[in-house]
């Protein structure tokens, strides 16, 4: 028998049995419940998933939770600060793939620069050029003489100075050589309390820094008064005696007596002139009398004027002693000749 | 029509099967339509589910009453969570587990009078008693309830594991297995007769 069939008649027998109360239990009153007792009580369980799907589930789960977690910390977490100092003060935090999470101006010139950018999760190196390109637009960095402080705030050496390469090496790519501004780079590690001090004077971490190495070595420099100078001057004045002592070991290599340094100073102009920078006295070599400049083009020394060779008496003039014009060696040769008579 | 069926008491013959939640929340308000068209919906439902679970027809009648003004009590205290006839059935198989409990567990026994019970004699086709009879006495619990509301409300068999809370999987085991065994038994007993 089929399945249609015996359903169809379970239908018509249930048909045929089914009381019909409706008379009973529409009109009769009852009294409403105030709560769910236990019978009315929704109580539907979920239907059990197996074992196996359960644990599928679970570690589906947690492999998305772990590359989101991943992902996250790859691309939207901060691995790295690059502050760009000109006199406006810029921030940008980096991820791992040195794309830009932000950007921030920690000036009001810095706001001037990226008015109307978003940098967000471009390159570095575009966003570098973005900043570079405001910033000449603006005024800032139109001449050699103009300096720019970059400094990397990371926890890991060596990416932290392939970072600061990177920048310097697009910042050379970006000016034409004969403008390219003077590029000061430093790497520090990024502090809780650089960034405290440094957001107090609304001021960028690597600015900060100087400051505070400025006033090591000279204390009666106050933070306002530092603030306030250019980014050359102060980079000058915190890393002035480490140029000095870079100087100094450069002479320690030469002599250490100092003449060099004398002569180096007097004659570096002169010698700056020199395409090989050897020295080339020629009125030394002209007064070498045995050689006749103009017609040694050989440069070999070994004939005179009259192509001949020096050193054969034969042609010496100077062995005329007796002024007659002749040779005395003729003179001799002649008296031979009388002798004859 | 729906006010010549109210006027003579009898409530109009809606046939498709619609439950929604606003019903639910309308029986609540006391809407004596609402409540009309919900029985007309479930009378054969409810009536065979509890018969699957009690066996005895005179028991199945009266927790079937119990069911409705149960629901009429509590219809204002329901949340709506997209499965009104789930909590239907969660009311009819409270009061029938109630009842089996009541009566020592003898469900089985109000099965034995099936031949002399004056209920079942309403089934004039011989073949549709034999079937329900077979499906009363040979199956067990969760399988009459699941042959029976698949038969008798059109339910499928995805809506009766939503509404009774079981796996789907388990559905459709008890279902083809209780057809099986009520196969084989009609063709026992029509093979004996």
């Amino acid at each position: 028998m089929k399945n249609q069939r015996i359903e169809a008649g379970l239908s018509r027998a249930i048909g045929k049995i089914t009381p019909d109360v409706y008379s009973k239990v529409a009109t009769a009153p009852i009294k409403k419940m105030v709560a769910h007792d236990h019978i009315t009580a929704p109580s539907i369980t979920p239907a059990k998933t197996s074992y196996r799907l359960q644990l599928a589930t679970v570690f589906a789960v947690f492999a998305v939770v772990i590359g989101v977690f991943i992902g996250w910390t790859q691309f939207f977490q901060t691995f790295g600060i690059v502050d760009l100092d000109v006199n406006p003060s810029i921030e940008l935090s980096i991820n791992r793939q040195n794309r830009v999470i932000s950007a921030k101006a920690l000036n009001l010139d810095g706001v001037q620069i990226l008015s109307g950018m978003n940098l967000k999760y471009s390159k570095l190196e575009n966003a570098i050029d973005a900043i570079l390109g405001s910033m000449i637009s603006n005024g800032y960095l139109t001449s050699p003489d103009d300096a720019m402080l970059v400094t990397v705030l990371m926890e890991e050496e060596v990416k932290a100075e392939q970072l600061e390469n990177t920048v310097i090496l697009r910042v050379n790519q970006f000016f034409p050589p004969d403008s390219t501004p003077v590029v000061y780079t430093q790497s520090l590690r990024d502090t809780q309390e650089i960034k405290s001090k440094a957001g107090e004077y609304q001021i960028s971490r690597g600015v900060m820094n100087l400051i505070e190495i400025i006033q090591q070595e000279y204390p009666d420099y106050t933070i306002d008064q530092l603030v306030e100078m250019p980014v050359r001057q102060l980079y000058e004045l915190a890393y002035r005696d480490d140029d000095e002592q870079d100087r100094q070991d450069d002479l320690d290599e030469q002599d250490g007596d100092g003449e060099f340094d004398e002569l180096y100073d007097d004659n570096q102009d002169e010698l700056d002139e020199d395409e090989n920078g050897e020295l080339d006295d020629q009125e030394d070599l002209d007064m070498d009398d045995d050689v006749d400049e103009t017609d040694d083009t050989s440069g070999d020394d070994s004939v005179d004027g009259d192509n001949n060779e020096i050193g054969d008496d034969d042609f010496d003039d100077t062995s005329d002693d007796n002024g007659d014009n002749n040779d005395d060696d003729d003179v001799e040769n002649n008296d031979d000749i009388d002798d004859d008579d | 029509m729906l006010l010549f069926a109210i006027i003579n008491n009898q409530p109009p013959i809606i046939d498709k099967f619609q439950i929604d939640e606003n019903l639910i929340h309308r029986i609540g308000h006391d809407d004596p339509i609402a409540f009309s068209e919900f029985y007309r919906l479930t009378q054969k439902t409810i009536f065979s589910y509890i018969l699957s679970l009690v066996l005895n027809p005179n028991d199945a009648e009266d927790i079937m009453q119990d069911t409705y003004l149960k629901i009429r009590s509590a219809a204002h205290l329901y949340e709506p969570q997209g499965k009104p006839m789930a909590w239907v059935f969660t009311i009819a198989r409270n009061l029938s587990f109630m009842h089996i409990r009541s009566h020592n567990n003898i469900a089985e026994k109000g099965f034995e009078d099936f031949e002399n019970d004056s209920i079942f004699s309403k089934i004039m086709d011989q073949e549709d008693k034999i079937i329900l009879e077979n499906l009363l006495r040979n199956l067990e619990e969760t399988e009459r309830s699941v042959i029976l509301l698949h038969a008798v409300s059109g339910f499928k068999h995805r809506e009766i594991a939503k509404n009774l809370g079981m796996p789907l999987a388990t559905v459709l085991s008890k279902y083809h297995r209780g057809l099986g065994k009520l196969r084989k038994s009609i063709n026992l007993q029509k093979g004996g007769r």
